[in-house]
């Protein structure tokens, strides 16, 4: 009984984070798209994920992170992988995405059925050094 | 035999109040032990929350810490045409005087390790630029 009162009191404990950081990246885009920085429009927003990238920290039924590009056409293989590498290169997004509870990194396109997906895990380059 | 039982009752009263004293004292430094006691948990107390307050606040300040999202957006679209000018620009072939050539070598290896975050293309664009003049 307790142990699942502090699982439902952990699931909402980090929600106003998460939606701060979808909310900043979803003003972010929308500003560079207004003021013609950036071609089209791209939108975030959090989703069930994959269940094969979960982790410890993954939040149930709320591990994906999904950018959606609003173009109006089918985007190629190549630009869904470059907005994908994009984000997985900054190390201090990837690491607050996995802390904040985010397992799947979603990249789709508003008209084509393709998208891309990656576990975050893998991309978090932990203990760098042993790796190396 | 009366004066007798008198001078043992006296004396045993004596004794009596002897040890009472004595155990008075005694409870009066334990009652003092256990304030002092009391006191040095209590400055140990507090200084534990103080540090909790101020390792919060430190994790606050860490959690508020918001990640550049216009660098993120900016660097889907505009990175990569950025890089390309960049590395084309300042690469170290280019060069022929040995010194400027390791200073091409060095900022062109931070635009290969940089080369998908805008804002760092920017800052080394003008950093090539104040060094080569070009």
């Amino acid at each position: 009984m307790w142990s699942k009162l502090i699982v439902i009191y952990d699931w909402f404990g980090e929600l106003k984070e998460r939606l701060m950081v979808v909310r900043d990246f979803n003003k972010a885009a929308k500003y560079a798209f207004i003021s013609l920085k950036v071609p089209t429009l791209i939108q975030c927003k959090i989703t069930k994920g994959d269940p094969n990238y979960r982790h410890n920290f993954s939040k149930w039924r709320g591990g994906g992170f999904r950018i959606k590009a609003l173009s109006g056409h089918p985007l190629p293989k190549s630009s869904l992988i470059e907005i994908a590498k994009v984000v997985l290169d900054n190390e201090e997004l990837v690491r607050k995405l996995v802390a904040l509870g985010w397992d799947t990194l979603e990249v789709h396109d508003n008209s084509g059925y393709v998208g891309i997906k990656y576990p975050l895990m893998k991309h978090l380059k932990i203990g760098g050094y042993l790796n190396s | 035999m009366k004066d007798t039982l008198e001078l043992i009752s006296n004396s045993d009263i004596k004794g009596v109040i002897d040890n009472s004293k004595y155990n008075i004292w005694l409870i009066i430094a334990l009652i003092e032990f256990v304030i002092i006691l009391l006191m040095f948990v209590k400055i140990r107390k507090h200084k534990w929350i103080n540090n909790i307050d101020t390792d919060l606040e430190k994790l606050k300040g860490e959690k508020s810490n918001k990640i550049d999202m216009n660098n993120i957006v900016n660097s889907i679209y505009s990175s990569e045409t950025l890089y390309k000018d960049l590395s084309k620009k300042y690469h170290p072939d280019r060069f022929i005087n040995e010194e400027d050539r390791e200073k091409a070598n060095t900022i062109f290896q931070e635009i290969t390790k940089n080369k998908r975050n805008y804002q760092k293309l920017i800052e080394l664009q003008q950093l090539a630029q104040k060094t080569f003049k070009i």
